[in-house]
């Protein structure tokens, strides 16, 4: 019996006009948004095997596969002093040569200029033969200016720096292109999906008054603990499996553009690109975790998840709260659109406490900086990390919401008044 | 069977809406007859389990009005039936079937009976938006039915129907009180007396007649208009 009211309650929220096209109009800009970069053309310069040098303007999706190809030659090399500088100096060597107006990095060593570049360093820098260690220096500046933006206390950098000690060096290249694709998206697509959750959910328990059926409901046999359950089911199927749908989607085509190997590079080598003109990107190098590309986006997934089921939750309990699905829109929806164009720039300057309450508030923990965060929780003698912190967080949330909207569903059934 | 009504009451603050009114009901239709205002719905709501009652007590052959069993037993019309518009007539009622308890196999065969009783089958596959004061209403008392219900409670059946429909709707209900418990409750005379085996008659929350339909002094419509005229027996 739940399974078939659970399919009905799915069904009442599906059936209304507007959520199809809203689902088609996400499924759309996330097409658009993973395949439109795809199209622009860029300058490649890459050495053929029969060594000649190939100077070509091609789409983004042609240079992807030159990328591929060339790193599926190189994956598994170690980003050290020689990898370094014998890509620079083939570069160097080629660029001499060829007379090109413009210095550039042959396609060839992708995979070691990219990893340079991540960290922040100019591939073709010839300021030392040690370009490995100076890497591996610079991240080391990256991750301790880190602390200080952060403003984290001394305890919690001897903690980073005793994580950061298990990082292991020299890195292994791989291409990991396909990961930083999917994160650099991440933010967007739950953009996407949070209004539509509120949209969707904010009648779920208000229609009930609405629509004037909560009599025949709740006079029937199945219509108060079951009928409860089966709606907030259905209405959390829909903001989880909305994201993953999208999440899906994009991770079907980054894989495909990019291939799925990679998964084990480590996050200091992933830039998370920014897509707002403007905006600087994420550097994951300034990251202590030792965390890997596809450690990172599991996370990244999971933490969306959880975010969205909250998100759900929190719609259907204010439907119930308010009986009206306008209120029930309106104050999640304001809160979110606060959220986005609020930013409380002196928090950051002058109060760490206010800054790290501020970065557990979901668009907070849905921004790409959402790896980088090194603040810790103290819970008496335990130290928690953000991703933990965040997961118990809104998981508790999601649950208290959810409880509570049953509880008040159920003393509500029968009227006093 | 036994439908036991034992002091029911309901208090609003000062206003009382329901004054210890005590019935016992068997199979058969009973109507509850009263002006607007004179607690029929209030009542009913009470009997539906829907609403507290100030005090006493409701039970049908020993199970009380609050549990799960009392209202598997029951079919419930309201006075203003509401719907999803956007669900079809047949999806409407197989989600009421799930609400009842009711085997899919089961809830799509009834559903399908149902609709062909109240003269729905041509429009059950259609969005109950489009449909007629009229339809909306046939389809309100189509789900009542659905589980056959061993008490079924109809809070102004007729609203809406044309006198077409009331001739088919008095047959259903009549069919239906050989085996159940039926009380309806309205203010159109014509609609119990010919249907009704007994009448009630609710004033200010009190029954101020309780007797067969045929057992009135004179025509019902008349009695009835001197009952609120005349303050009662």
């Amino acid at each position: 019996m739940f399974g078939t009211l659970y399919r009905f309650e799915l069904k009442k929220i599906l059936a209304r006009p507007y959520v199809i096209v809203l689902l088609f109009l996400m499924v759309g800009v996330t097409l658009f948004l993973n395949l439109s970069p795809l199209q622009e053309q860029e300058d490649v310069v890459y050495l053929e095997e029969d060594g000649s040098l190939v100077f070509d303007t091609v789409s983004r999706y042609e240079a992807v596969q030159l990328e591929r190809r060339f790193s599926r030659e190189n994956a598994g090399i170690q980003l050290d002093n020689a990898t370094a500088l014998a890509m620079r100096e083939r570069s160097e060597h080629y660029i001499e040569v060829s007379d090109a107006p413009l210095t550039f990095v042959l396609l060839n060593d992708f995979l070691v200029e990219d990893a340079i570049s991540a960290i922040g360093v100019n591939p073709l820098w010839d300021g030392t033969d040690q370009l490995g260690d100076f890497t591996y220096e610079k991240l080391a500046q990256c991750q301790e200016e880190e602390y200080y933006n952060q403003a984290l206390t001394q305890a919690e950098i001897t903690y980073w720096e005793e994580e950061r000690a298990g990082l292991t060096t020299p890195f292994t290249l791989d291409y990991a292109k396909g990961y930083s694709g999917i994160l650099t998206l991440s933010y967007w697509l739950n953009l996407m999906v949070l209004p539509f959750v509120f949209i969707c959910l904010c009648g779920s328990f208000s229609d009930d008054y609405v629509y004037k059926t909560w009599p025949i409901l709740t006079s029937s046999k199945n219509g108060r603990k079951s009928l409860a359950l089966a709606r907030l089911a259905a209405g959390e199927t829909l903001a989880g499996g909305t994201i993953l749908l999208l999440f899906a989607i994009t991770a079907a085509i980054q894989f495909g553009v990019h291939g799925v190997q990679g998964a084990g590079v480590p996050i200091q080598l992933l830039e998370v690109e920014n897509l707002l003109p403007g905006y600087a990107d994420a550097k994951l190098c300034a990251s202590s975790r030792v965390m890997t590309a596809g450690q990172g986006v599991l996370a990244t997934v999971g933490m969306s998840l959880l975010i969205l089921l909250f998100a759900g939750a929190l719609a259907m309990l204010l439907s119930k709260v308010f009986r009206r699905a306008i209120p029930a829109l309106a104050l999640p929806l304001g809160l979110l659109l606060g959220s986005l164009l609020f930013a409380p720039l002196s928090f950051y300057v002058y109060n760490r406490v206010l800054a790290q309450i501020w970065s557990y508030f979901p668009i907070q923990r849905l921004s790409q900086e959402f790896l980088l965060d090194e603040r810790l929780i103290s819970l008496g003698s335990i130290q928690l990390e953000s991703i933990l912190a965040s997961y118990w967080l809104y998981g508790l949330l999601t649950v208290f919401a959810l409880a509570l909207c049953f509880w008040l569903y159920h003393i509500h059934t029968v009227e006093k008044e | 069977m036994e439908l036991n009504i034992d002091r029911i009451t309901k208090q609003y603050g000062p206003k009382i809406a329901v004054d210890r009114i005590s019935l016992t009901l068997r199979p058969g239709v009973a109507g509850l007859l009263g002006a607007n205002g004179a607690g029929k719905t209030t009542l009913m709501r009470m009997l539906c389990g829907i609403l507290r009652p100030t005090g006493g007590s409701i039970s049908l052959d020993g199970l009380d009005v609050s549990t799960e069993g009392y209202r598997a037993a029951l079919g419930y019309l309201p006075q203003d039936f509401g719907y999803y518009p956007s669900f079809t007539g047949l999806d409407f009622l197989l989600y009421m079937a799930a609400l009842k308890g009711m085997e899919r196999s089961h809830a799509r065969q009834r559903s399908l009976e149902l609709l062909e009783l109240v003269g729905l089958s041509e429009v059950g596959r259609k969005k109950i938006r489009t449909y007629s004061g009229g339809m909306k209403q046939r389809l309100g008392i189509a789900q009542a039915l659905l589980s056959q219900p061993k008490l079924l409670i109809l809070d102004e059946p007729t609203a809406g129907l044309d006198p077409k429909e009331r001739v088919r709707f008095r047959t259903i209900i009549q069919e239906q009180g050989k085996e159940s418990i039926v009380l309806l409750s309205t203010h159109i005379v014509s609609d119990v007396e010919h249907i009704a085996d007994r009448i009630l008659m609710v004033k200010d929350g009190q029954i101020i007649y309780d007797g067969d339909v045929h057992d009135t002094p004179q025509d019902l419509e008349s009695f009835y208009l001197q009952q609120f005229e005349g303050g009662g027996m």
